[in-house]
């Protein structure tokens, strides 16, 4: 119809004062500027959609937006590219050079890439090593951007646990030797030693099941007649360390 | 590579165990975020009952879509940066000024588009937008033979097609046409031949290219075939440009009148009006125009075809005045619900850079854009509660002997328990303002009013915890310096002198004669202050503060006019700038210049006592960057101590300022230099040279140490220098520091690091005492924050894992530097277009504030050393409960259980 007639017309205007990127080859050269192509795989291609329920959940939510939220831009923001609904992007109007390509997303990682044109018009596409430069290591052209992974930005509260409470060296230092006070005299079976022990450690206990009171007051009452008074505040200082903990 | 960066990770993990992160239960506890466009250029808003929604396009370089009702973002993309971001045409489908249909392609067709803007000039970008979600649906560009005529370049929508007009002044106008949607031309280019064509007299209007000449406007129908030069006279010579009337084909405005070129377009006479919008209305065109006389916004409406007012349209409301001008922008009505009657929403742009809504005879919402140019920043401390203000002033009390300071504790308990027990009884004195806006000090200072002054010149009062706008302020006529330097916000007063209120001035050019400017308010009210504005009737050249007075505890501001005489403001601080030194930098010559001043007999003079020309042999360097120190530093430890237990001391000197200097070099392509000087000797104590280097730079001074980034051109990509400045291991003079018997050249450090991103700012974390570890912060360009440790840039991380490096506590030497995502302080509440980050102490010595300006705005506040000075938030207070009650009632019955078998001890 009459738009076949406009785009013949339009081949045919190539005398005009000006050129239209974009279009073919032939113009590229003309004008020295380039187009930069490609497409980039949406932030929840990250998250498989059959997986269901949990994860998946907060990132589709945002699906329609990060059309938006995801920039490409090269030196800072000189040259931009906007992806379209299907996730292709271009960036034209960028003349022969070396340009990082740096694709970001607020949530999801993005690799960036390097895009060399020379200024005959090819396109090279690597990944960048700002360390060693001159290693090359090619990536396919045009650009496949795909998420690599979520943006990890906050740490993790510690949660109060049992086990935390009870491998904290405070706790270990006091129990252990208590276990030890429990099991040892039980463990050894030789009644010489054990009488030794009985003899010397603990002379008034006697040899039946021991208990943690009985002992803390065979202990505290071994010697002294009257040390009621002292006993609870070494417990309240041990307390206090360990909140410290 | 995968492994190395596994290897480089695993280090710094261990590494940066140190540095803090914020936990996701505290997103927006005390951080926010403010998300602007800029000021507005052309707007579209449509009513329509389907999807209401207001489209802009606007001088940053941005195009959004708002919601009509609360004028939130519903989406926004930011363009490119100017000149290729400057938006040139804003072209809604179904908006056309001949009303002709736009959207002629079929739906579903990509031809067919719903908004294209065209951006640029050399290439021109033409791109076409889906509307309802900001995705792109095409592009094309074109690249002009002459970039330099290609500036002045303008484009017109017309029927499906996009005219390029390009005028040669003097000459003739170029006009190529394209289809809108491809890019193709629909032919070759025509040329009129216009010989009257100027930059100043010349509009395009719909179609019509109208230029005054004298008393008569000449205009040509750019689309016609006929190309016939209609010439329209006017009964008096225009005094302002003039202004196209968007809307409408061929009708411009002439010194507040509407005129119509276009004989198919007729327009009511007798209209005066500063702005004027086209719209419909009951399915006919209608013309309203919006005035401001004192105070008060008056709308008016015309229909176009009978030129009868439309009545219902008329509204009136107060207008505040911090907007300043409104000017008409855009509106559209629609049926209200009920089907009585319409709903109209007027769009106004303002000469203080606002986007306001008005609805119904209200301002419905409004947009501060202002905000997208933030030029400098103060953290002003609030004001005390009345008693903890009369404690302070106990405190201050002078008065020596312990029977008046009794006497005054007992009647201020007296007054203290009185005013308590009316407050109980509900007859206490009303709370203040301030009160009531909850603006009180906190006990940790971490509460304050930040200051914000804008390009436009707009300033903000906004709580740093809420991001409420607690006041507004409008400087209308004043600008920024000569030398591209920016208007300035200082503080005079803090808020430290109870009962004195805290005092700001703004220093500024008059736009109009280019004499200083000073606006003194307080920060808390938004009131004016002392004076308020002082013109002054000089030109400003240098300022700086002096110490604050003993009479009222401002801090004077000595001011250097343009033919170096001396100033001070206030006057009664002028004895205080005797002895001061100043030193004046000429960026494009890079020549610098140190005053000495003396105050004699009532009278301040200036000597020029030095002289450093940095230009280089054929002075083309220029200075691309200045740093000195931030003048309220505190410097806690005064040394390092090094592996065999000796100190290297730091070479601590507050007169030191750095100097960036680039130039483009023959064999090297660009050279930078960095020059340390000591500002008040004129002795340059450091230089530097990189070659194949060039900006983007960003400096950050501080103690000792200096870090600047910038760009690599030979192996393309960002380095980070930091440089560190030791006296050695004696310290000349520990008490005091002179730059006039300054101690010998000090040790210098210096390393390199790469950044594996483009650095928009840098800034030091700064503390009240400067205990707290000093970090870095970093602004990305992709606008995200991250804190570096100082130990992961000091220049003494050794290369070769040594003994001493080791023992010293220095990380070894890699040359990438890592961005952990735990140390984004914003997480994904990124700033677009980040130019610079504030830091300011809290009154917690661990905490430091923070905010980061660009087009966003983002605040917030970061602990280097952790809280250590604060319990954690998530401190167990019931855990620790239980354990004390636990303990002390195991305790108890413990000891009534050992008394028992004593008991029955006894009695074996």
């Amino acid at each position: 119809m009459c738009l076949k007639l406009f785009i013949f017309t339009a081949l045919l205007a190539l005398v005009s004062c000006e050129v239209i990127i974009g279009q073919d080859e032939l113009v590229d050269e003309v004008s020295g500027l380039y187009t930069i192509e490609g497409r980039v795989s949406p932030p929840d291609s990250l998250f498989p959609p059959t997986q269901g329920g949990g994860r998946s959940a907060p990132v589709n939510k945002n699906a329609p937006k990060w059309h938006t939220e995801l920039t490409l831009s090269i030196n800072d923001g000189e040259f931009k590219g906007f992806v379209r609904e299907d996730g292709q992007f271009m960036i034209s109007g960028v003349p022969s050079g070396s340009y990082i390509l740096d694709v970001h997303h607020p949530d999801v990682f993005y690799e960036p890439v390097r895009v060399e044109i020379n200024p005959k018009g090819k396109f090279r596409a690597r990944k960048v090593n700002f360390v060693q430069p001159a290693q090359i290591m090619q990536v396919p052209y045009p650009l496949r951007v795909k998420p690599l992974m979520p943006f990890k930005y906050f740490q993790t509260r510690e949660q109060w646990k049992i086990t935390d409470f009870l491998f904290s060296p405070m706790v270990l230092m006091m129990v252990l030797p208590l276990l030890l006070m429990l099991v040892l005299p039980k463990m050894i079976n030789d009644p010489e030693t054990k009488k030794e022990i009985d003899n010397l450690q603990f002379p008034k206990m006697g040899n039946d099941m021991p208990e943690i009171s009985e002992m803390l007051t065979s202990l505290l009452t071994g010697k002294q007649p009257e040390p009621k008074e002292k006993k609870p505040a070494p417990a309240v200082r041990q307390a206090k360390k360990r909140k410290d903990q | 590579m995968q492994e190395k960066w596994l290897l480089a990770g695993l280090s710094v993990a261990l590494l940066i165990s140190t540095c803090s992160a914020l936990y996701e239960d505290q997103i927006r506890k005390f951080d926010w975020r403010g998300v602007n466009v800029g000021a507005l250029k052309q707007s579209r808003v449509d009513l329509n009952h389907f999807q209401p929604r207001i489209l802009v396009s606007t001088n940053e370089g941005v195009v959004a879509s708002l919601c009509v009702k609360t004028g939130e973002l519903v989406w926004r993309q930011v363009l490119e940066q100017k000149p290729r971001g400057d938006i040139k045409l804003l072209q809604v489908s179904g908006f056309s000024d001949d009303s002709s249909d736009t959207a002629a392609a079929p739906m579903g067709s990509n031809l067919g588009f719903d908004m294209l803007t065209v951006q640029g000039h050399a290439p021109a970008l033409v791109r076409g937008w889906n509307t309802n979600m900001g995705a792109l649906e095409w592009e094309w560009s074109i690249m002009p033979m002459n970039i330099e005529r290609a500036q002045d370049a303008m484009w017109i929508y017309s029927k499906s097609v996009l005219y390029h007009v390009l005028p040669a002044w003097r000459s003739h106008l170029e006009v190529t046409a394209y289809f809108a949607s491809s890019g193709h031309s629909t032919g070759s280019t025509s040329k009129v031949i216009a010989p009257w064509i100027t930059p100043e007299s010349c509009t395009l209007s719909g179609t019509f290219y109208v230029c005054t000449e004298g008393k008569q406007l000449i205009s040509l129908d750019l689309v016609s075939k006929s190309g016939q030069v209609i010439r329209t006279s006017l009964e008096t010579e225009p005094n302002e440009k003039t202004q196209a009337l968007t809307g409408l084909n061929g009708v411009v405005i002439v010194d507040g009148k509407p005129i119509s070129v276009n004989k198919e377009q007729s327009i009511c006479g007798g209209l005066q009006s500063s702005s004027y919008a086209v719209g419909s209305f009951n399915y006919r065109k209608i013309l309203a125009f919006a005035d401001l006389s004192s105070g008060i916004l008056k709308i008016n409406a015309l229909y176009l075809d009978n030129c009868a007012p439309a009545a219902e349209l008329e509204q009136s409301l107060p207008f505040p005045k911090h907007f300043g001008t409104p000017s008409l922008n855009n509106f559209d009505c629609k049926q209200k619900r009920n089907g009585e009657g319409k709903n109209c929403l007027f769009l106004f742009s303002t000469t203080s850079e606002s986007i306001v809504a008005v609805q119904q005879g209200r301002v419905r919402w409004s947009r501060e854009e202002a905000l997208a140019n933030v030029i400098d920043s103060q953290f002003v401390d609030l004001p005390l509660a009345d008693t903890e203000g009369t404690l302070e002033n106990e405190m201050k009390g002078k008065a020596g002997d312990i029977a008046s300071a009794f006497l005054r504790r007992i009647t201020t308990q007296a007054v203290q328990i009185r005013s308590l027990f009316l407050h109980v009884i509900g007859l206490g004195p009303p709370p203040t303002a301030t009160q009531r806006a909850g603006l009180v000090r906190d006990s940790f200072g971490l509460h304050k009013m930040l200051v914000l002054l804008t390009r436009s010149g707009k300033i903000f009062g906004i709580d740093n915890v809420s991001g409420k706008h607690h006041w507004q302020l409008y400087l209308s006529n004043v600008s920024g310096f000569a030398n591209n330097e920016q208007m300035r916000l200082i503080v005079q007063r803090s808020a430290k002198h109870f009962p004195l209120q805290p005092l700001c001035t703004i220093l500024g050019k008059n736009a109009v004669n280019g004499n200083g400017v000073l606006y003194r308010f307080n920060p808390i009210t938004g009131q004016v202050a002392e004076g308020g504005l002082v013109q002054l009737d000089y030109k400003i050249k240098q300022l700086s503060l002096l110490e604050e007075t003993e009479k009222d505890f401002v801090k004077g501001i000595l001011l250097i006019d343009a033919s170096n005489k001396v100033h001070v403001y206030p006057e009664h601080a002028t004895p205080l700038a005797d002895g001061m030194y100043l030193y004046t930098a000429d960026v494009k010559s890079a020549e610098l210049s140190g005053y000495f001043i003396k105050y004699a007999g009532g009278q301040l003079s200036s000597t020029h006592i030095w002289n450093a020309r940095l230009g280089g042999h054929n002075s083309e360097q220029q200075i691309i960057g200045v740093a000195g120190k931030n003048p309220i530093e505190h410097v806690h430890s005064q040394g390092r101590v090094l592996g065999d237990r000796s100190v290297l001391y730091k070479y601590i000197n507050p007169n030191l300022v750095a100097f960036v200097t680039q130039a483009p070099d023959s064999t090297h392509k660009s050279v930078l230099n960095l020059y340390l000087v000591d500002v008040v000797s004129g002795s340059v104590v450091f230089t530097m040279t990189h070659r194949k280097v060039r900006a983007p730079l960003s400096i950050v001074h501080s103690e000792n140490w200096l870090a600047y980034s910038y760009f690599n051109e030979k192996l393309r990509r960002t380095e980070i220098t930091t440089i560190e400045l030791y006296e050695g291991k004696t310290q000349a003079n520990s008490s005091v520091w002179s730059s006039l018997q300054a101690p010998p050249m000090p040790l210098v450090e210096r390393q390199s690091y790469i950044l594996p991103t483009i650095v928009e700012a840098l800034r030091e974390t700064i503390t009240e005492r400067g205990i707290t570890n000093k970090h870095v912060l970093i602004g990305t360009a992709s606008g995200s924050i991250v804190e570096m440790p100082w130990h992961m840039l000091d220049p003494r991380r050794p290369i070769a894992s040594t003994t001493q490096g080791r023992e010293e506590g220095a990380i070894p030497y890699i040359p990438e530097l890592p961005l952990p995502t735990e140390s984004h302080i914003n997480y994904n509440q990124t700033v677009a277009r980040l130019r610079n980050i504030y830091t300011a102490p809290s009154g917690l010595e661990s905490t430091c504030l923070v905010v980061a300006t660009g087009l966003d705005l983002f605040v917030t506040r970061v602990a280097p050393s952790k809280t250590f000075d604060l319990l954690k938030e998530d401190f167990d207070y019931i855990l620790i409960s239980i354990v004390l009650v636990a303990l002390t009632s195991g305790s108890l019955i413990v000891k009534h259980l050992a008394s028992r078998k004593l008991l029955k001890q006894a009695w074996k």
